[in-house]
This record gives structure tokens, C-alpha cells and sequence, in this order.
């Protein structure tokens, strides 16, 4: 065999062996370990995410051939790609904001999580185990969270009332969320009732907003956090928890509750219908329900667990959405499915009599 | 082609036909047809792509002739145009957090024209129409400035020597022979940066500051929001048909106008 001959068999044998060792190699690692598909939040909920849950779960499991991937995202982008996987879900698990859970129920994207493969529902309070009529279980709740206010400490009279964003002085240098942001919705129900209207007629609290002079109603929390950074805004509507975290950093902002009170939301984690890792998923259901778990997005985003026995800090405890002294019980948690049964309306009015003016 | 466009756009279309309460039904488009209110967003949103298109054609129409006619140097022009492209390499979400603190009360816009002594308060550019106006032109700027320039720099200098040669100055010879010549690179940057105006939905909606409303930010709403999938993308179908009825009739006009235009025998 010449020179030439021999070098081409061996680099004939090189690649041959060279591909099948790339195509077995995917194969290879499914037999080993099994990936649980999860979504998340995205920004800092993420990264408390990650470290309350991704990661301590992925170091929990790691022997076991068990890990978690997840993917960031908004609670609406994750239903919307549970609606179009329905038939072929690539999902096991879904974290889904309070609300957006009780629409996916609807559209029939969720799995009714067992007990007995989620022992940590025991420690939870009530409260936080959102179950169908038939009694199923189809969420859990991973923290609450308030849609308060904020002011500039720079302001003279500090606020205490929704109210105050109407005021001259905070003309044009106030923020609220936009109908992209999830605790849109149920805010302007809460302010519509405040203002006696009810679900039906909308129009004390779309009057109401007509006339404030805001700076922006923000699509994104990083636009938020960009205006609280230029200083151009006095006052607002943001997450208390989140608020919180931002004044640690050193940002102009103080959170406070208004005397008229907040609606408040939740983070919820559920199983997907037809989830490709079932048993898997329910791990890390539990996981993510656990005390420790719990506590820890707690210290991290000032998330009230829904815990029957929390353990917070000093400095977590005062940054509750029910305040310093109080609990799930104080919470004004909104009427999801009356929501949902009028979304289309409220955005449609709020489109109408609001934007474009 | 139909992998990448006609069965997308055939899926969105039966999506339109199909409502929730209704099963297959013609009643999305009937909610867009008999509301004005639709009807003003999609107004809104074409004259916001109409002044975009025509603030970034004069902008880059005279860029791109500079840079082909006046800016002789090679390394000069190969600098200008990597600084002309930066904006298509950096995120659109980038460029409007870039434009909300140059726009600002306290931004930098402001700042320089009450140091210049031309305003006493500031301007209210931000959040407005006027600001949306503004991040889209510098967005879509490259796309108009290439489109021409590549159009530009094919002349024929001979027909410039020549219209000078027969007495015509620098502006009749811009009149009379680079400017109709140019319309092709004029047309094709026209539709681009209109098309992609009328749809742009990432800076609209942070520059808008939730205040204003097109038509892109009300299609998302529907998907992403009322979860009403079929209406979305029945509003997706009716700014398709109507950006291509506006496209038509541009081309179309622009075609007889190039047809009228001077060419060498």
C-alpha cells in the first residue's frame, strides 16, 4: 500500500470513528442522567431562582444522574408556549405568576400534582395550595409579593396613598406598569374597587388614570430600574419586594404600603400535562416547595413564603408584603378567575380612554 | 420560501378565522373593520413609519452622498460607514435604554440646549411621539444610508463630466442626473426602512413609555396579555394587507417616476 494509499484509510477510519462517537454521545448521556425542563422568571427573580432552587437542586441530584434546566422567562411567554406544545410538551415544570396559573388551568396545560410524591406540601400553609373543584392540586405557591408604592427619599411630604401619584408636584415624574406587566390587571381592579366601581363598570378608575400625568407606564422592570437610576422619577407603583432589593443596592427608593392597601400576587411552580419527566418533575416540585427553598427566595426577594412556620431574618421579616408583624391572612389576594373572564375588557378600556391621549 | 414564509403566514392566517367562543368565524375581522379606534392605532402607526422613512431618507441620502462624493479618502469612508453600522449590531432593546437617557428631562439633549441658551425648561421628548420618532430613525439610518450609497457609487461619473461640461452646476446636475439615477437605491431603502418601521414593536413600546400605542404593541398585547390568539393574529393579517397595498402603490409611482428620468443613449 503506498504512502498515500495508507494516509487516506487512516483519516477515512478517523472520521468514521469521529462521528459515531458525536452521534452516540447525546444517546449516551440520556442513558446516564435525566434533564428536567423548567422555566423560570427572568432579572434578579431569576437569580434568586437559581440559587434558592436550580442549583441547590442540581447539587442535590447530581449523583443520581438528576438535573434541572431552565429556561428564563415571563409567566405569559411560558403559557403561551404551553399552549402550542399542548399536544408534544417539551416542559416538566412551569413557574407561573398568580393569575396567569388559574388561565393555564383553563386551557388545560396543567397536571394535578400528587401528595405523596410532594411531601414538602405538608409544611405549607393553606393558602398556598390552589386546588381545582374536584380537589386536585394544580399549584403551588412559591412566595407572595405586593404591587405597593415607592418614593424618592429626595421628595418633602412623604407619601401615604395611591393617590399622591395625582399630586402636581409628582407631575410627570411618576411610573406605573404597563398592561405587559402581570400585576397590571388586578391592580386596576383593586384602585377600581378602592374607587367603588366593581367588575362590571370600569369606569371610576379608567376616569381615574385619564387625568394622571405619569412619566411612563413601564413594559419591562429594567426600564424601572434605568428611571430610578437617571432620578428623573419621585414616585411610583412597583413590586414592594423587588423595591426592596433596589433600595439595598443603593437606589434613590423607598417602599411603602398605601393606607388604601395593595392587591397582591404570587409565584407559583406546576406541573406540566403530559410533562416528558413526571417523576422528576414532582422532585423538583418539592424541592422548590421546601422550607429551605422557601426561606431562601424569602431573604433573596422578600417573597412572603407560605410557610406555617417561616424562618426569616430580622432584616426579611420587616421587608414582608404584609408588613413587619403580619402574614398570608393580611394579604388582598384578587379574584383570579373574575379577572381572567374580564382581561380582554380592562386592557381594551384601558387602550381606549388611557393611551393615545 | 414556503418553509420560511408561506406556511407561517398560512398557520397565522387560519388562526384569524378562529375564536375561542366561536369556533371558525369571521368575527376578528369583524371586530377590526366596524372599530375606529383600530383603524386610528393602524393610522397612527402608518404616519409614525411614513415620518421615519422620510426623516431617515433626507438624513441618508445625504450621508451616503457625502460619503461617496466628498469623502475621498479610503480609510476615512471604510471608518464612517463600521460608525454608520454600529446600530445594527447592538441590541434594539440597547439602543432605546441609549436614546431614554439622551432624551430625559436631565438628558443630554436638554442639558446642551439650556447651556446654549435656546430653551429655559426642558423639552418633553421622552415618552412621545417625537422620541419614538427619534430611536427609530437612528435604527433604521444604516439600512437607508447602504441602500443609496451602493446606488450612488455605480454612477457613471462620465455623465456628471458631461452635464458639467454643458453648463449645468452642481445643483442641476444633482437634479437633472445623480437624483433620478439614485431612485432605485431611493425606492428600495424607502419600502426597507418603512416595512420595518410599521412593524418595529422593541422600541416603540420602551419608547413610548406605555403612553402611545401601535399597532405592533396591541398585537402583542392580544398574544402575550388577553391570551386572544386568533384576534392577534387577525390584526397581524390586516397590517400585512394594508403595508402591502401602501408598498404596492409606492413602487408603482416611483416606477414612473424612474421611467421619466434621464438615461445616456
Amino acid at each position: 500500500m503506498s504512502l498515500a494509499s495508507y494516509r487516506c484509510v487512516v483519516q477515512s477510519v478517523a472520521c468514521c470513528l469521529t462521528v459515531a462517537v458525536v452521534v452516540s454521545m447525546p444517546y449516551a448521556t440520556s442513558l446516564a442522567e435525566t434533564v428536567v425542563h423548567s422555566t423560570g422568571y427572568t432579572g434578579v427573580w431569576f437569580d434568586a431562582q437559581k440559587a434558592c432552587v436550580f442549583d441547590p437542586f442540581n447539587a442535590k441530584y447530581k449523583s443520581e444522574g438528576l438535573s434541572v434546566v431552565a429556561d428564563p422567562g415571563l409567566s405569559s411567554t411560558t403559557l403561551v408556549r404551553l399552549r402550542s406544545e399542548k399536544s408534544k410538551p417539551t416542559l416538566d415544570v412551569a413557574w407561573l405568576d398568580g393569575g396567569i396559573s388559574e388561565q393555564a388551568l383553563k386551557d388545560d396545560v396543567l397536571d394535578g400534582i400528587e401528595v405523596q410524591h410532594v411531601p414538602n406540601i405538608g409544611n405549607m400553609s393553606p393558602q398556598g395550595v390552589y386546588k381545582t373543584g374536584s380537589g386536585s392540586i394544580y399549584a403551588l405557591s412559591a412566595g407572595y409579593y405586593a404591587q405597593g408604592m415607592f418614593y424618592n427619599p429626595s421628595v418633602k411630604d412623604k407619601p401615604d396613598s395611591w393617590w399622591d401619584l395625582w399630586k402636581p408636584e409628582y407631575a410627570g415624574r411618576s411610573i406605573f406598569p404597563s398592561p405587559a406587566q402581570a400585576p397590571f390587571v388586578p391592580t386596576i381592579v383593586f384602585l377600581n374597587k378602592v374607587l367603588g366601581g366593581s367588575i362590571t363598570n370600569l369606569n371610576p378608575v379608567m376616569d381615574k388614570f385619564a387625568s394622571l400625568k405619569v412619566s411612563q407606564y413601564y413594559e419591562a422592570t429594567g426600564v424601572v430600574q434605568a428611571a430610578l437610576a437617571s432620578g428623573d422619577i419621585l414616585i411610583g407603583s412597583y413590586y414592594v419586594n423587588v423595591a426592596w432589593a433596589l433600595a439595598d443596592t443603593g437606589l434613590p427608593v423607598r417602599p411603602f404600603t398605601p393606607k388604601e392597601g395593595v392587591p397582591a400576587g404570587d409565584i407559583r411552580v406546576e406541573l406540566v400535562k403530559g410533562a416528558p419527566h413526571k417523576l422528576e418533575a414532582e422532585k423538583l416540585i418539592n424541592f422548590a416547595v421546601s422550607p429551605e427553598a422557601l426561606n431562601c427566595l424569602a431573604e433573596k426577594l422578600y417573597l412572603g413564603p407560605p410557610l406555617k412556620h417561616p424562618q426569616l431574618s430580622d432584616h426579611a421579616r420587616e421587608r414582608m408584603p404584609w408588613g413587619p408583624t403580619g402574614s398570608i391572612e393580611n394579604l388582598a389576594v384578587p379574584n383570579w378567575n373574575e379577572i381572567n373572564d374580564h382581561r380582554a375588557e380592562i386592557i381594551d378600556q384601558w387602550n381606549r380612554r388611557v393611551v393615545n391621549k | 420560501m414556503l418553509t420560511c414564509f408561506g406556511i407561517p403566514l398560512g398557520m397565522m392566517a387560519l388562526s384569524s378565522l378562529h375564536s375561542d367562543e366561536a369556533g371558525w368565524t369571521l368575527a376578528n375581522y369583524g371586530r377590526i373593520i366596524g372599530s375606529a379606534y383600530f383603524w386610528g392605532v393602524l393610522i397612527s402607526t402608518l404616519r409614525l413609519a411614513a415620518i421615519v422613512t422620510a426623516s431617515t431618507l433626507i438624513l441618508g441620502y445625504t450621508l451616503a452622498y457625502y460619503i461617496v462624493f466628498h469623502l475621498h479618502n479610503g480609510i476615512a469612508r471604510r471608518v464612517v460607514y463600521a460608525i454608520l453600522i454600529t446600530p445594527l449590531f447592538t441590541s434594539a432593546i440597547v439602543l432605546s435604554f441609549g436614546w431614554i437617557l439622551m432624551l430625559g428631562p436631565a438628558g443630554a439633549i436638554n442639558h446642551w440646549l439650556r447651556a446654549l441658551g435656546i430653551i429655559d425648561r426642558p423639552l418633553d421628548l421622552l415618552y412621545s411621539w417625537t422620541g419614538i420618532a427619534i430611536a427609530l430613525t437612528y435604527t433604521m439610518l444604516p439600512l437607508m444610508v447602504l441602500t443609496i450609497s451602493s446606488v450612488l457609487q455605480n454612477i457613471d461619473r462620465v455623465l456628471l463630466a458631461a452635464s458639467a461640461d454643458l453648463g449645468g452646476g452642481p445643483f442641476a446636475t444633482f437634479v437633472a442626473v445623480t437624483f433620478p439615477l439614485s431612485l432605485p437605491g431611493v425606492a428600495t431603502g424607502s419600502l426597507i426602512v418603512f416595512a420595518l418601521s410599521v412593524s418595529a414593536y422593541v422600541v416603540p413600546s420602551i419608547m413610548s413609555g406605555g403612553r402611545h400605542l401601535v399597532i405592533s404593541m396591541l398585537i402583542y398585547q392580544q398574544y402575550m396579555v388577553v391570551f386572544d390568539f386568533g384576534f392577534g393574529a387577525a390584526l397581524s393579517i390586516v397590517l400585512l394587507i394594508v403595508t402591502f397595498i401602501i408598498i404596492g402603490i409606492y413602487s408603482v409611482v416611483l416606477e414612473r417616476s424612474s421611467s421619466t428620468a434621464w438615461e445616456p443613449t
